[in-house]
């Protein structure tokens, strides 16, 4: 069996794991903002899904480890909800700052798609060359499976040929 | 209407002073010279406000190939530099800049001449390059699917074609292409390097040209040459990373491993140069080109640069953070070519496996882009192989 991991990080431990609730048929949460689940691809092929909450102490938390084989991280954060910005931003930094890995920023985006908060374009996100912008739709189990296509893609670019 | 307003920095002073401008302009706001260019071609502004510094180009460059496109040499230009001399000025208008103006600024000034230019723009001819022509993407109709149509129409004029800094010219005459150019390269040879691209943009000006016939080749076999360039090009280049990737030698080939063409190429390989830049300087072809270029990286005599250092990015990024300690920015290049040759001697395959803990840790005075290329290099740890990876995202696409 091969299992891919994806790290997925937010400021709010229920964008997490709804996200992972969605494409994983059984998910285990703990009372400090981990969860986890499996999304069943075949008989040879899985992906585990690590959800983890972003707060003041995750800087402690073990990422190295995590991300030396994950196959990226989905950071999450509520496109309506502008006051997670700053934190998103600041995960994004972190990230970029201490690992090369594939990062997805996912803008969780429900409803109406054309307002464009101000704060957006100030240039307030710094992608790297290793990661993208993108938004979802949190009840399309396939636009959630996109972000992980996504990571994906960012690790075929990467990788020799 | 609002007006749409193009803010280029590497900083955020401009977008910091029109932030409680926002229900006045529509504002956009990127980061480099390129992105720029790139976004006056997808957003079409109204008008352009720059700092001379940006990390890939100066602001007086970035106005220069703003004027040398149709689609944007007549949108409003302003430029903020702390230079002050009359020279710098004169410099700046000669490129093409519409305003000048020094910082630090009042951006009650600002908005009075943005307003004065903006409203001399609407007193301007529509810009000319869809008046008898067209104009589009090269990645949705690209250069085979034009000359087809130009063909069909029997019509006359010039294709002119766009991609990062370069300009292509292709004359056709009654359907027939008569000649091409790009780069100071003229005729069949022009033509087959403009097939190779696959983005930019384009636009048909419908206008007789005085201008001798330098291709004889029939449009049909020009098209059908095309089609085969076009589609090996792409599968050659998925063999490849990036064609901006910077290249250069990982080892010195063996005794007769290569032969006289690979050796020229291997010539042009010298850390410094991308992959499309070997290209234009190569003696061969293109699809060639890239032949040889992929055969030296399975043989592993050429590999991507992990320590590029891009002289004009570091120096307009790194005075204003960095105490120079008196040391010229020679001595401090002198300084990352030994960094860099340390790293090289700690990354070579025979070295020991702890070396990994000392280069996910570079040097501070690695670029931070130059530390991204050292992580990229030593990641993929993932225990995944290329096609396995496909396999994945078909399973998820499904």
């Amino acid at each position: 069996m091969r299992i891919g991991e994806v790290l997925v990080v937010g400021a709010k431990a229920n964008d997490n794991s709804e996200l992972i609730r969605r494409i994983c048929p059984q998910i285990e949460t703990t009372k400090t903002g981990i969860c986890w689940g499996m999304l069943q691809l075949d008989d040879q092929m899985a992906l585990q899904l690590y959800g983890i909450n972003w707060e003041q102490s995750a800087k402690r938390f073990a990422w190295d480890l995590l991300c030396q084989k994950a196959l990226g991280v989905i950071v999450v954060f509520d496109w309506e909800q502008m006051e997670t910005f700053q934190e998103t931003a600041a995960i994004l930094d972190y990230f970029n700052d201490q690992f090369a890995i594939p990062i997805v920023v996912a803008a969780k985006l429900e409803g109406n798609t054309s307002h464009i908060p101000e704060k957006a374009y100030r240039g307030g996100l710094t992608l790297s060359k290793l990661s993208r912008f993108t938004f979802y739709q949190p009840d399309n189990p396939q636009s959630i499976r996109q972000l992980i296509v996504d990571l994906i893609n960012i690790n075929l670019e990467v990788m020799p040929s | 209407m609002t007006p749409k307003l193009l803010l280029a920095e590497a900083d955020n002073t401009l977008t910091t002073a029109f932030r409680n401008l926002s229900e006045k302009y529509q504002i956009a706001v990127v980061h480099s010279g390129k992105q720029a260019l790139a976004a006056c071609q997808r957003e079409s502004p109204d008008a352009i406000l720059a700092a001379q510094h940006l990390p890939d180009m100066e602001g007086t460059q970035l106005v220069h190939s703003l004027r040398k496109n149709k689609s944007t040499q007549y949108v409003p230009f302003v430029l903020f530099s702390e230079e002050l001399n009359l020279q710098a000025r004169v410099e700046a208008i000669k490129s093409g800049v519409d305003e000048f103006i020094s910082l630090p600024f009042e951006i009650e000034e600002v908005q009075a001449r943005l307003d004065v230019l903006l409203a001399e723009k609407k007193t301007l001819p529509q810009t000319p390059p869809v008046e008898r022509g067209f104009s589009g993407n090269l990645h949705e109709m690209n250069l085979v699917d034009l000359i087809q149509t130009l063909e069909l129409g029997q019509k006359t004029g010039v294709i002119h074609l766009t991609k990062n800094n370069h300009e292509g010219k292709i004359y056709v005459k009654n359907g027939e292409v008569w000649d091409a150019e790009t780069n100071g390269i003229l005729g069949e040879k022009a033509l087959m390097r403009l097939f190779t691209w696959d983005e930019g943009v384009f636009y048909v000006e419908f206008q007789d040209f005085d201008r001798e016939r330098v291709i004889a080749m029939p449009v049909q076999e020009i098209v059908s040459k095309g089609l085969k360039i076009t589609d090996e090009w792409l599968h050659l280049k998925n063999h490849l990373p990036k064609l901006n990737t910077v290249l250069e030698r990982a080892r010195e080939p063996y005794l007769d491993e290569i032969d006289q063409q690979h050796t020229n190429i291997l010539e042009l390989v010298d850390g410094e140069h991308s992959i499309e830049q070997i290209v234009e300087n190569s003696p061969v072809d293109e699809l060639e080109t890239l032949r040889i270029i992929i055969h030296l990286f399975e043989l592993g005599i050429i590999h991507e640069s992990l320590f590029y250092f891009d002289t004009e990015k570091y120096n307009s990024e790194t005075p204003k953070e960095e105490p120079t300690n008196g040391k010229s920015a020679p001595v401090k290049e002198k300084l990352l070519a030994v960094i860099s040759r340390f790293f090289k001697k700690i990354l070579s395959p025979s070295s020991s496996t702890f070396t990994e803990e000392v280069v996910t840790r570079p040097a501070p005075t690695l670029s931070k882009e130059n530390q991204e290329k050292v992580k990229v290099k030593l990641k993929n740890k993932i225990p995944f192989q290329r096609t396995e990876l496909q396999m994945l995202k078909r399973k998820l696409l499904v």
